[in-house]
């Protein structure tokens, strides 16, 4: 255990570089992490047997995973790393985990948040059915090389990603319908920054759109998937043409036959941790929504905790790897292992970096920010919270009943209260209350959260040490 | 195979790892994840809790709680994040 009581949750891009910086400056981290293998979700290392070229894995991101990977792997002897390890509560100096099946209590003095960021999903009819997925799918289909069936996909949604995950379908074998995207697409394109490759994900966008433009798939705008039609499988989607606010336009429906379709409505980032540490948040549309309120150092309105990473706001690795390294260089010269003099100088650089690469997403993030017109395509049958089974009609009724925010819904319909807390169905819910109450997104606040923010056998909270 | 959700493109230099479904023997490949395993033979993992609907995952990374089986030892284990052993019994039929 480190002797400052360092932790640092989550190692994806943001907690490596966190622990790497902290390393350097001679200080010894606690790294928990969900997953066998550190990396996160974007530079997931795949179990041995799986493993192959970074470029395979990782696409034009493949320098910057390989150099994490190496520099993290290298401070295993000055790091103490909890892999397969989940955090379920986090009270003032301690938090709660779970290691593979075994209670544990980890003391904090100084704690750095990497959650990360979750799939957005905006519901509409069918889309619940099994061979409907979202971005996050394609990666663990890549690695794991499998595909949907040999059939046609249809991608719909709207970013930096939605070519991305296009492309790698295509050339991973898939047959590509269209890649349908709710923002007219040259406007995307204009407000893409120079070099391409800022925006992290999008690694090089050109190659990906020769790849589309080479496998001959349309790149239609202003136009998504309003109805999904099967039963055991994806049968058929029906699109639809959509107006500024995103509202569909009837009469513009069309149907095409399809086997999977893959939805890319963006990331939303993970507050569940900020939110139980008590630290204040905001609602920044261009950053993917409900965000913690961070100083210029990363560090929350809750002294000692930072967030960093897409949990912090969405940036890609990009951005993650600079504030981690920022979070890493302000906890160093917080525990006095750095003078403030040498901390300052060292921040400067990374925190002028981030300032430019936020500007530009910024732009393209307020682009391509969910907006609630899609909420019209939501029909009384329309799964809303699937953990509870909770409808679009259960929710309509709870509106026309007065519920006018998340946790009186919640109260009254149980969306929301299911094995998964809500990461699924609150930004959709939310987009459904803010057109069905005609009020802006950020009226409406996120979820309260308490532990165990995750789900944890009985028999953990049966064990719990004495204290 | 084309029963499955998920076809498999590149199966070279994998040992076989051979579990149970359903009491039913199921050949999966070393470093499948139960969700892989299941989903080249099923269309879906499980029946929804409270309706007739499938399901068969959706987020892949150990949010959303949709992949959820069983072990034989009645553990709930998410489909998607944990991988294969050989011998591994796994249900997806509930008891009710």
């Amino acid at each position: 255990m480190s002797e400052h009581d360092i932790v640092i949750v989550g190692a994806g891009p943001a907690g490596m570089r966190a622990a790497m910086t902290l390393a350097d400056a001679g200080l010894r981290s606690s790294v928990i992490d969900e997953a066998p293998r550190s990396g996160g979700q974007i530079y997931r290392r795949p179990p041995p047997p799986l493993e192959r070229e970074p470029k395979r894995l990782y696409g034009f991101e493949a320098h910057r995973a390989v150099s994490l990977h190496a520099g993290f792997d290298a401070i295993h002897d000055r790091t103490d790393y909890y892999p397969e390890t989940l955090v379920w509560s986090i009270e003032p100096g301690r938090l709660r985990v779970v290691r593979r099946g075994r209670p544990m209590s980890i003391p904090w003095r100084c704690l750095i948040l990497c959650p990360g960021a979750m799939d957005r999903v905006i519901p509409f009819p069918g889309w619940t059915l099994p061979g409907v997925t979202s971005a996050e799918t394609i990666w663990a289909l890549v690695e794991t090389r499998t595909l949907p069936p040999g059939q046609r996909v249809l991608v719909a949604g709207t970013g930096p990603l939605l070519p991305v995950v296009a492309s790698r379908l295509v050339r991973a074998g898939a047959e590509v319908v269209a890649a349908l995207d709710a923002v007219s697409s040259p406007r995307v394109r204009r407000a893409l920054p120079p070099p391409w490759g800022q925006w992290a994900l999008a690694g090089d966008a050109t190659v990906d759109w020769r790849t589309l433009r080479a496998a001959r798939v349309a790149l239609v705008g202003s136009r998504t998937v309003a109805r999904i039609v099967g039963d055991e499988a994806v049968r058929e989607a029906v699109t639809v043409a959509l107006d500024d606010a995103w509202r569909p336009l009837r009469g513009s429906e069309e149907s095409i036959e399809v086997g999977a379709v893959c939805l890319v409505w963006g990331s939303v980032p993970s507050i569940h941790l900020t939110q139980l540490c008590g630290a204040e948040h905001r609602y920044a549309a261009e950053r993917g929504g409900w965000v913690p309120a961070v100083s210029a150092e990363m560090e929350t309105t809750v002294p000692g905790v930072f967030s960093v990473g897409d949990g912090a706001g969405i940036g890609g690795a990009a951005a993650a790897v600079l504030e981690g390294r920022v979070a890493g260089l302000a906890a160093a010269a917080r525990l006095g292992a750095l003078s403030p003099g040498v901390a300052r100088s060292q921040l400067r650089p990374h925190q002028a970096a981030l300032g430019r690469l936020r500007k530009s997403q910024e732009m393209l993030g307020r682009l391509t920010a969910a907006r609630v017109g899609l909420a019209e395509l939501i029909t009384p049958d329309t799964v809303i919270c699937p953990c509870e089974t909770i409808t679009g009609a259960q929710i309509d009724q709870a509106v026309d009943e007065g519920a006018g925010d998340l946790g009186q819904v919640k109260r009254m319909t149980r969306a929301g209260m299911g094995q998964c807390q809500g990461r699924m169905c609150s930004p959709g819910l939310a987009t459904m209350l803010a057109q069905r109450r005609g009020i802006p997104l950020e009226a409406i606040a996120p979820p309260s959260i308490r532990p165990p923010v995750t789900p944890i056998p009985v028999h953990v909270l049966a064990t719990l040490p004495d204290e | 195979m084309s029963l499955g959700q998920f076809h498999r493109v590149v199966t070279a230099r994998r040992r076989a790892v051979v579990l149970s479904l359903d009491g039913e023997p199921l050949t999966a490949l070393e470093g499948d994840t139960v969700m892989t395993a299941i989903l080249t033979h099923r269309r879906s993992l499980r029946s929804f809790e409270f309706g007739a609907e499938s399901r068969a995952g959706f987020c892949l990374m150990g949010a959303c709680q949709d992949c959820w089986v069983r072990t034989s030892d009645g553990q709930e284990v998410r489909a998607c994040s944990t991988l294969v052993e050989s011998g591994m019994h796994i249900r997806t039929k509930s008891d009710g």
